[in-house]
């Protein structure tokens, strides 16, 4: 257990910054956010929650993959160019289901350049994150890193693997926050290289790891007093008591599955107007896009941060959209996050954050939400099971508040909700 | 405020017990008391979910547009402030919303308070907001409190609403407020209008360098209803980069600018819907300010009228003028 007086922080991040960026929540105009934290910048740790998590640090919100550039271009109107580009048409080796006509250049008629995995790779040190947002790294981990052997991410692994997680916990824990509901708590150090605890004069650090232990070797750094440990300790437990447990964890996974027709989202999802908020502040939500983008004869690969709530998230080439209406990308949300990727990868992809309530425009509450679930709802007769995704839901006549209570009035389905 | 508030909760009480309306849309409390939220009422037993207050500030129209109404022919009873009826007006204008099947409640508003006002005045979390006549009492999580002035808390578009009072309505909450006589002002715009043109440019990229595209702006806005087929989003054309930086950021915002213009009163809520609260309303107040100085055009204020840019006349001025 080291100590490091509060006076000494811009010190320590001075250090940290010979060998890394440094990265650190900020406060411009009265926002707090994660941004590159050069010497002279106030460090905002009384704000509990930055708006967005560092997340972008790792997993930017776009980033190209290729650029590419056409070196010839056929152009009738400027006499030669075709020429020039000698571009042919031959047929390949005919094999047994025949050749295949490919268009064949000499000299190359265009030139790609791939954005290797390390070009953006730098050693980063992000400091002040809360334990919630260190667990979104976690999760992305799973997805990004290989885990089950599905897929490997050099971009995102090239960043994560070069940065270092110094966390603080959570001295005034909001009234949203819910980590100890998902498995976490305002002291939690799952994903973080070295643990951070204000007290009134400094900060108790711990180092959780290698890279954490190597951080904490600034020289400002000494060994907590017994007394400093102590008030770390009482800190900590302080906080754990003002997060509340919202919702029962155990057995949500089959309610939502129960619940996939039987719990009227359409009511749920009523005051959602479909936007992305909830999943860019998150911590966890992952989805991307990738789309190219020209500007005459050069262009990119770019991947950017997706949503489920897109209405053309699941839109298909063919125009059919599996998620059509509002409240199956609603659903699809929750389901998500505590039930598809639990399954996956046997852990949440919430961290109870609660920025989704708070920044929500119409404050759309995760913890009402699955807390109707968890509520012992029974399969609703008026439910078909089996339909597809994009099938209307039973509508139940009941109000928001009541919505998940057993006994759930019936009403005609099938009034389907537009498709949006 | 609390008589507007009985008004709003007898007449929901009474279309939805005579069968008028499949559900009824006003404002009601949030996670806790100072947060106010839309609220969809469909049995008469939960019309005291419905509240109003200074906190009422969503637009309840944006749930009429395209593809919000479930089901689409649903009947629906729906509250208006003064600036919410002219989004309703627009899309009326536009044959957007079926008349026939709503039932609009205008409820004069004395304006609303601007929640992040509050929240800037404490460090804690602000979790309960009172109202007694002209004072206005917040609360923290951790016991702080404080009274306010409501006027000095009100949105800034507050300050120069020249429309209080419905433009629409079968019933009114009560009596209607007295609305300002005179041109229309725009306050808000008198600092970014002096600024020199370097200025301009400056003060904007960095206000739209701190965008997500989180896309909330355009889907709060009640007339803004593409969807799925919005051209910040499209890919062929692809006219806005999915590139996440301040030009096209702000490309973005003044593409959504024009696309409203003529339908959007500036009623702020996307800028309140901001998460990283950029100052949106700004933008479409200056549009606002130029479709009249120009072409003497309010939006939304009459049933009878066009969307300017829908509109053609000989008379429209031309070039500078």
């Amino acid at each position: 257990m080291k100590f490091l007086q509060e006076s000494d922080l811009p010190a320590f991040l001075e250090h940290l910054s010979a060998e890394a960026n440094v990265i650190a929540p900020t406060d411009v105009e009265g926002l707090v956010q994660f941004r590159p934290w050069t010497a002279g910048t106030d460090v905002e740790l009384d704000t509990l929650l930055s708006r967005q998590s560092a997340k972008e640090f790792i997993f930017p919100q776009w980033e190209p993959f290729l650029k590419y550039r056409y070196l010839m271009v056929c152009d009738a109107k400027r006499p030669g160019t075709a020429e020039e580009a000698k571009l042919e048409l031959r047929l390949t080796d005919e094999g047994e289901g025949g050749g295949e006509v490919v268009a064949v250049s000499d000299p190359p008629a265009h030139e790609l350049v791939m954005v290797g995995a390390e070009d953006s790779a730098t050693p980063q040190v992000i400091f002040g994150l809360r334990p919630c947002d260190a667990r979104g790294f976690v999760q992305m981990d799973r997805v990004f890193g290989g885990y089950g052997g599905f897929y490997f991410d050099p971009y995102y692994n090239s960043r994560r693997s070069l940065a270092t997680l110094l966390v603080v916990t959570c001295h005034q824990p909001r009234s949203t926050c819910f980590c100890r509901g998902v498995g976490g708590g305002p002291a939690g150090s799952e994903g973080a290289d070295a643990l951070f605890t204000r007290i009134p004069d400094g900060f108790v650090a711990k180092a959780l790891t290698t890279k954490g232990a190597k951080a904490l070797e600034f020289p400002g750094f000494v060994d907590a007093s017994e007394a400093a440990a102590h008030a770390a300790e009482e800190a900590k437990a302080a906080a754990e008591e003002m997060v509340s447990v919202p919702f029962e964890l155990e057995g949500l996974r089959e309610a939502l599955r129960a619940s996939f027709e039987s719990v009227d989202w359409r009511e749920l999802s009523r005051r959602c107007i479909s936007c992305g908020t909830c999943t860019y502040v998150c911590p966890n939500c992952y989805c991307f896009n990738v789309t190219d983008e020209a500007v005459e004869t050069q262009g990119e690969r770019l991947r950017c941060w997706d949503n489920c709530f897109n209405p053309s998230y699941t839109l298909e080439a063919s125009g059919h959209n599996p998620r059509d209406v509002k409240s199956n990308r609603f659903r699809n949300r929750f389901n998500h996050k505590f039930w598809y990727y639990p399954e996956k990868y046997d852990s949440l992809l919430c961290s109870g954050c609660g920025r989704c309530i708070t920044y929500c425009p119409t404050r759309i509450d995760i913890r009402e939400v699955l807390g109707v679930m968890g509520s012992g709802v029974a399969e609703s007769d008026a439910a078909p099971s089996g339909r597809s995704e994009s099938a209307a839901v039973g509508e139940a006549a009941v109000g928001e508040a009541a919505v998940g209570e057993a006994a759930l009035g019936e009403k005609a389905a099938g009034d389907g909700e537009e498709s949006a | 405020m609390s008589d507007r508030q009985e008004i709003i909760r007898e007449l929901a009480r009474e279309a939805l017990a005579e069968g008028r309306v499949d559900y009824f849309l006003g404002w009601g409390q949030g996670y806790d008391a100072s947060q106010n939220i839309p609220v969809f009422v469909r049995e008469v037993t939960d019309v005291d979910r419905l509240q109003w207050n200074p906190l009422c500030h969503h637009n309840l129209t944006v749930f009429l547009k395209r593809k919000m109404p479930d089901p689409p022919d649903a009947r629906i009873g729906v509250c208006v402030k003064g600036c919410d009826s002219r989004t309703l007006v627009a899309l009326l204008q536009e044959g957007l919303v079926d008349r026939d099947r709503l039932y609009i409640v205008g409820v004069p508003c004395d304006g609303v308070v601007d929640r992040r006002k509050i929240d800037r005045e404490f460090t804690g979390e602000v979790i309960g907001i009172e109202f007694t006549g002209d004072k206005v009492l917040a609360r923290t999580a951790q016991g702080d409190s404080k009274e306010f002035d409501r006027t000095s808390l009100l949105l800034d578009q507050c300050g120069g609403c020249h429309y209080p009072n419905p433009r629409v309505a079968d019933d009114i909450a009560g009596d209607t407020v007295p609305e300002p006589e005179g041109e229309p002002q725009w306050p808000s715009l008198a600092e970014f209008e002096a600024l020199s043109p370097g200025d301009k440019a400056a003060t904007l990229a960095a206000a739209f360098s701190t965008c997500i595209r989180c896309f909330a702006c355009i889907h709060v806005c009640p007339v803004c209803y593409c969807w799925d087929q919005c051209v910040n989003r499209s890919r062929t054309p692809a006219l806005v980069s999915q590139r996440v930086e301040k030009g096209e950021n702000l490309m973005f915002q003044l593409v959504h600018m024009f696309h409203v213009a003529g339908r959007c009163p500036s009623c702020g809520a996307c800028d309140r819907a901001c998460p990283v609260e950029i100052p949106l309303y700004l933008l479409h107040e200056k549009m606002n300010k130029e479709l009249y100085d120009m072409l003497r055009f309010e939006a939304g204020v009459d049933l009878e009228g066009k969307p300017v840019l829908q509109a053609f006349s000989l008379d429209d001025p031309f070039g500078e003028g």
